[in-house]
């Protein structure tokens, strides 16, 4: 279960850098607004780079065998952080899912909470044992 | 019948009778004892912050420092709003983990990445939204959120420090 979780949590962050890709090269991503453009674009640099730096360090330190219960307790945090800006506030200004990846995107995305949740409870008895 | 008493020592009815941690309410001027006074000003400065902060919010004093002034939209201000709720829940739960002395630092930590985030979405939006015109507002502002953050991570190093000594 812990490592099917990983994989769903490995997964959904290729999913995001797909569609991270998608919108930076493609102009079919075009949201209401001048504004929400720059909006969409500003978050879009910044959560890639988290995505990014939590995938790696969380590989990093499951290489060295090092404690990662507090990684994923933050990156579980950060997440859900972001699901909770985005389903409050951003989603009806940045865009809506056509486009196959981010309806993937917005389908899988409870599952990746759930999973990354899992992961992090589950991290802090491994990390004991 | 044999005598249940004889078998428990002192040592061990000591042991029963004191508290498991996480589960011991000690207070948090009893938990701010405990630690250096480095932590305790850094506490309450930290308290003393988010008290004005809410007292600002509400009398409309910091409306002319936020995006949404600079921007104009609507949606700037509703995400200061939520996370304004999320920074008030952040204080809630380090405020139980020190009143519990339960993994105060590792609480500690998590904020203080929260607030990293906080502070570098905050300053791309001020950066993005036109800082020029309204260049001490938004230094005004991310002044307070780098201080935040700054005193988060003053209190995890004093923290640290701590169970290192013990």
């Amino acid at each position: 279960m812990y490592k099917t979780c990983i994989a769903v949590c490995y997964s959904f962050a290729i999913l995001l850098l797909a569609l991270f890709a998608l919108i930076v090269s493609d102009s079919g991503f075009t949201p209401a607004s001048n504004s929400g453009a720059f909006l969409l674009q500003d978050l879009t640099a910044i959560r890639i780079w988290i995505v990014i730096a939590g995938a790696l360090v969380f590989a990093w330190k499951v290489n060295r065998k090092e404690p990662r219960g507090l990684t994923v307790t933050v990156l579980t945090v950060l997440a859900w952080i972001m699901f909770l800006e985005d389903f409050m506030v951003l989603d009806s200004i940045l865009f809506v899912a056509e486009h196959p990846v981010a309806r993937a995107v917005v389908i899988t995305r409870p599952i990746f909470l759930a999973a990354l949740s899992y992961v992090a409870l589950q991290q802090w008895e491994l990390d004991i044992a | 019948m044999p005598d249940d008493k004889s078998n428990v020592t002192q040592e061990e009815l000591d042991s029963l009778q004191r508290p498991s941690p996480g589960t011991d309410l000690t207070g948090i001027r009893s938990a701010l004892e405990r630690r250096s006074k480095r932590f305790k000003y850094c506490w309450l400065t930290l308290m003393g912050i988010t008290l004005s902060y809410l007292i600002a919010y509400f009398v409309g004093l910091i409306d002319p420092f936020m995006p949404a002034a600079a921007t104009g939209l609507v949606v700037d201000n509703q995400l200061h709003q939520v996370r304004f709720l999320l920074a008030f829940v952040m204080v809630t739960v380090g405020t139980t983990a020190l009143s519990f002395d339960w993994r105060v630092e590792e609480i500690f930590v998590i904020s203080a990445w929260v607030q990293a985030y906080f502070v570098v979405t905050a300053m791309v939006r001020q950066w993005r939204s036109g800082a020029d015109e309204a260049l001490l507002p938004s230094i005004a502002m991310l002044s307070i959120l780098l201080t935040i953050f700054s005193l988060l991570i003053t209190l995890i190093i004093e923290e640290r420090k701590r169970k290192t000594d013990l």
